[in-house]
């Protein structure tokens, strides 16, 4: 019976196709061969008529034997069903709304000229709707709020577009700066990501205008106007491609929503968290942990290991804060990992295979490494998302595997074998993290820098923002890290008699010295004002931060100083 | 105790799978229905023109704001294309007439936007385009990056300079907005559901095609026949034809592509004509050895762009048009839908 129907079906199709060929009488058609193998067939058309509804089972078979056949299209399938609102991690309560805000616009000059005058719009209007939120969100009222140009460029995420707003914002922020020296340090970045071509977010610009920079920053004739063109350009851009678009999108509802209604707010993130359960489901079912820098191999020869680590953590944070999203306010590594960008991060990755680690001195060993570890945690994350219990947390820990000079180094091999000095991951363990006749043991990092503990990434709260550890300055920078890590996350209270400290000091207490009192030392070193003036003994220790529950940290800057 | 506990959470497990699985069906369906046409090409060829031509065909036409949009890049245009043509005049070293050399240098220092289209600024514009040295320059175009529609647009300057300038359909079709990223409209064809994927042509934003190339129903490439004097927008030095041909054959041949049917639309080829009787097709093209006709030439360049895309896996449909005709698009457009036919038929096993 269901057969007849089909041949039924197809027999009007084939009537409809007739008649259609007969109104064509211009067009060539050149035939080279039509394929014969059915299974190609199948997999480069599909069912397109709507009539055809019922042979959905005969479809399925199809889409069968093609998920035999490519393995790969089906966890594309999956990825797609997830929205890129929803994310597999938990949600970050704290009020960072975000990196972003870190720079306020500049709003005066391009706004002030924008203004559209009256002679300029079409007098009768039709649709009021749309018109009224054209009114009260005009263009330039996005680029000069840094929470509704933050929902703006979760749209031009969608669009693959979101180059366009960052490097406004990277614009804007250099033309803050008054330093020369900054100013030229912050132009070349700004050319090195959006101008060179072939770069990470390039912008599409005429030839002159981008000769025009290279030869400026060359000079050494860094002018406050010099992006001024570029600027132009991307505004227009902006304002002709995607703000009418972005008005009607879904994300300008979310902002609405952002805006108008705590509750709502709510609602929409139970909404989100079910959502985020079924991609928890998906991200486990494609999770797969092992050597993720193989996937190419280097040819050619190497370059500095740390000039290496510095130039992936740079590329990591870039790829970060350019899938950042408001709306979810976490880092959307599900789209990351579709990105052309990230291919090229993982080609990247492969010129670790072939760095030689036997002289490198003490310093480097240390950046090198600490930039791997972040690298390799992020780039774990997205290929087999955030782990969210202990379960996964260990195999996480321990299955993610970069090829470094001919060794394979997991999280933990690098974290307890290589930066803590070869040391056991359980404290209360004597003997070495490595077996006696490994190798890698001789890449130990000793002395142990205790500072460490707050340069490596875990993606939660109680970790420090990405950051790239440059060599030159490898030192200040641990400094910081650690300083604003101590400052942000020890708690005294004076009534209780309690100290609260992060978790670390419980899981490595040793690190930091043999006693209780050397841990004091250590805090009072960072903390003066608390700990000088009290007597250790008087308080108890109480730790916090067990839970593994994922919140992110995220600033976009590649260091702190 | 824990018995019961571990059937509760595996009962939860089958049901949060059950959720997934229907999940995936869903849009599975969906994609299964659609139709995806994949419009792509070098910049500057027509692609958004013809998604313009879709929207007049198969939606219902422009709505008040696009009409706006349209209406402030035009005018905006009309500044851009005058500067142009200036520093084409002094890049040629041509002589303006004495009276308009004042006037030239105040049009320069005006920014390119919506507000600098003044009554004076149009004044000014008509006076220069009536200028023989601007003429000269607009003739010599091809050396400098003018958009094709410049003329169009100058010779109606007095219309959309008028007080209540609606753009008309036409004007819309011919206005120029450089695409970047990806822009995917949905159409209804004849009860099909039509994915129609339009997409920015320079360098930069070839990068971003990758993302939707999987699932593709149809490859649509567009190529502008006229830019074969052109240089690239991007580096000024690459003939633009030489590089539509190469990208068409690194696209064609990409693994999601290489089994996909498709239709090379050799575009604005009224502009062609009117080109191939001034500039000898030889000059860009020196394994032409033809005869400098319209009929030789574009058989030349349809041969050369079937080659590139040849393969036993698909078929090549070859139209010509003029995107911003729509009676030429529409045409087009009903022979792509049965091509989506016969693939479907192909399918059933009935070609």
């Amino acid at each position: 019976m269901q057969y007849k129907i089909k041949l039924q079906e197809n027999h009007k199709l084939k009537m409809k196709y007739q008649t259609l060929k007969n109104s064509i009488s211009r067009s060539e058609m050149l035939t080279d061969g039509i394929t014969e193998d059915p299974t190609e067939i199948t997999e480069n058309t599909y069912l397109t008529d709507s009539d055809l509804s019922d042979e959905v089972d005969i479809e399925s078979e199809s889409d069968e034997r093609k998920s035999k056949k490519n393995p790969l299209k089906i966890i594309r399938n999956q990825k797609r069903v997830s929205s890129p609102e929803s994310g597999a991690i938990k949600k970050h309560i704290t009020n960072k709304t975000n990196h972003l805000l870190n720079q306020k616009p500049r709003t005066t000059s391009f706004i002030s000229n924008r203004n559209e005058k009256s002679k300029n719009t079409i007098p009768d209007s039709e649709d009021p709707n749309i018109n009224k939120i054209q009114e009260t969100i005009s263009f330039e009222n996005i680029l000069s709020d840094p929470i509704k140009l933050a929902y703006f460029k979760d749209f031009l995420c969608e669009q693959f577009s979101q180059e366009l707003v960052l490097c406004l914002i990277a614009i804007q922020k250099f033309k803050s700066i008054s330093d020369s020296s900054k100013m030229l340090i912050h132009s070349t970045i700004i050319f090195k990501k959006f101008i060179r071509p072939e770069s990470l977010f390039e912008i599409n610009l005429n030839i002159e205008v981008r000769n025009q920079i290279q030869e400026r920053i060359l000079k050494n004739d860094i002018e406050i106007t010099m992006f001024d063109q570029i600027e132009n350009t991307i505004l227009e851009d902006l304002k002709n491609n995607y703000y009418t678009p972005f008005i009607r999108s879904t994300h300008m509802a979310l902002y609405q929503k952002h805006k108008n209604n705590e509750e709502e707010k709510e609602n929409t993130t139970n909404q989100k968290t079910q959502q985020k359960e079924i991609k928890a489901i998906m991200v486990s079912k494609r999770r797969e942990h092992s050597t993720l820098n193989e996937g190419y191999v280097f040819k050619g020869i190497s370059r500095e290991p740390h000039v290496i680590g510095e130039e992936l953590a740079e590329l990591m944070i870039d790829m970060c804060a350019a899938h950042f999203s408001i709306s979810t306010e976490q880092i959307d590594f599900d789209q990351i990992s579709q990105t052309i960008i990230f291919r090229r991060f993982v080609i990247a990755t492969s010129e670790l295979q072939v760095i030689s680690l036997d002289n490198i001195d003490y310093p480097e060993r240390l950046a090198l490494f600490i930039n791997i570890y972040n690298v390799l945690f992020v780039h774990s994350a997205i290929v087999s998302g955030v782990p969210t219990d202990k379960a996964t947390k260990t195999r996480f820990m321990n299955e993610s595997k970069y090829n470094i000079g001919g060794y394979l180094f997991s999280l933990s091999d690098i974290k307890h074998g290589i930066l803590r000095g070869n040391r056991p991951k359980r404290n209360w363990r004597s003997g070495s993290y490595f077996k006696p006749k490994d190798k890698r043991a001789n890449l130990q990092v000793v002395p142990l820098d205790p500072r460490i503990h707050f340069a490596l990434t875990n993606l939660t709260i109680q970790s420090a923002p990405l950051r790239v550890y440059y060599l030159d300055r490898l030192n200040d920078e641990l400094e910081n890290t650690t300083k604003s890590f101590l400052l942000k996350n020890v708690r005294v209270s004076i009534k209780s008699k309690k100290i609260l400290l992060p978790k670390v000091f419980r899981s490595s207490p040793k690190d930091f010295g043999q006693n209780q009192k050397d841990i004091f030392r250590f805090l009072s070193r960072y903390i003066p004002d608390l700990f000088q003036e009290l007597s250790p003994n008087a308080f108890t220790i109480k730790f916090i931060g067990s839970n593994l529950s994922p919140m992110l940290v995220f600033e976009s800057e590649y260091s702190s100083i | 105790m824990g018995n019961k506990n571990l059937k509760k959470k595996r009962k939860e497990e089958i049901a949060r799978n059950e959720l997934v699985e229907q999940e995936l069906k869903k849009s599975d369906l969906v994609q299964k229905q659609q139709v995806k046409l994949l419009i792509l090409g070098a910049g500057d060829s027509g692609k958004s023109t013809l998604l313009k031509q879709m929207q007049i065909l198969y939606k219902d036409g422009f709505s008040k704001e696009d009409k706006q949009l349209y209406r402030n890049v035009i005018r905006t245009n009309i500044i851009t294309y005058i500067k142009i043509l200036l520093k084409g005049v002094q890049m040629l070293d041509l002589k303006l007439h004495k009276s308009n050399e004042k006037i030239a240098e105040d049009f320069l220092n005006l920014p390119d936007i919506i507000d600098s289209f003044t009554p004076n600024s149009i004044l000014a514009s008509k006076q220069l385009w009536n200028d023989p040295a601007m003429k000269m320059s607009f003739e010599k175009r091809a050396q400098f990056q003018l958009a094709d529609s410049a003329g169009y647009f100058l010779d109606n300057i007095d219309r959309i300079a008028s007080e209540n300038y609606k753009p008309s359909d036409q004007d819309i079709l011919n206005c120029r907005i450089s695409t970047t990223g990806v822009k995917v409209v949905e159409f209804l064809v004849n009860n099909q559901p039509w994915k129609v994927v339009d997409v920015g042509g320079q360098r930069s934003e070839r990068k971003k095609w990758i993302h939707h190339f999987d699932d593709t129903t149809l490859l649509i490439y567009v190529v502008a026949v006229n830019e074969y004097d052109q240089k690239l927008f991007e580096d000024n030095t690459t003939n633009r034809l030489h590089e539509s041909l190469k990208l068409f054959e690194t696209t064609a041949n990409n693994q999601f592509l290489s089994n996909k049917n498709c239709v090379i639309l050799f575009n604005k080829t009224d502009l062609f004509k009117d080109k191939i009787q001034k500039v000898n097709f030889n000059k860009c093209f020196e394994d032409f050895k033809g005869s400098n006709n319209y009929e030789e030439v574009i058989k030349f360049i349809k041969t050369l762009f079937v080659k590139a895309g040849k393969n036993t896996k698909r078929s090549i449909f070859v139209h010509y048009s003029c995107a911003t005709n729509t009676n030429e698009i529409r045409f087009v457009f009903d022979a792509v839908q049965s091509t989506i036919l016969e693939n479907i038929l192909k399918e059933q096993g009935f070609m």
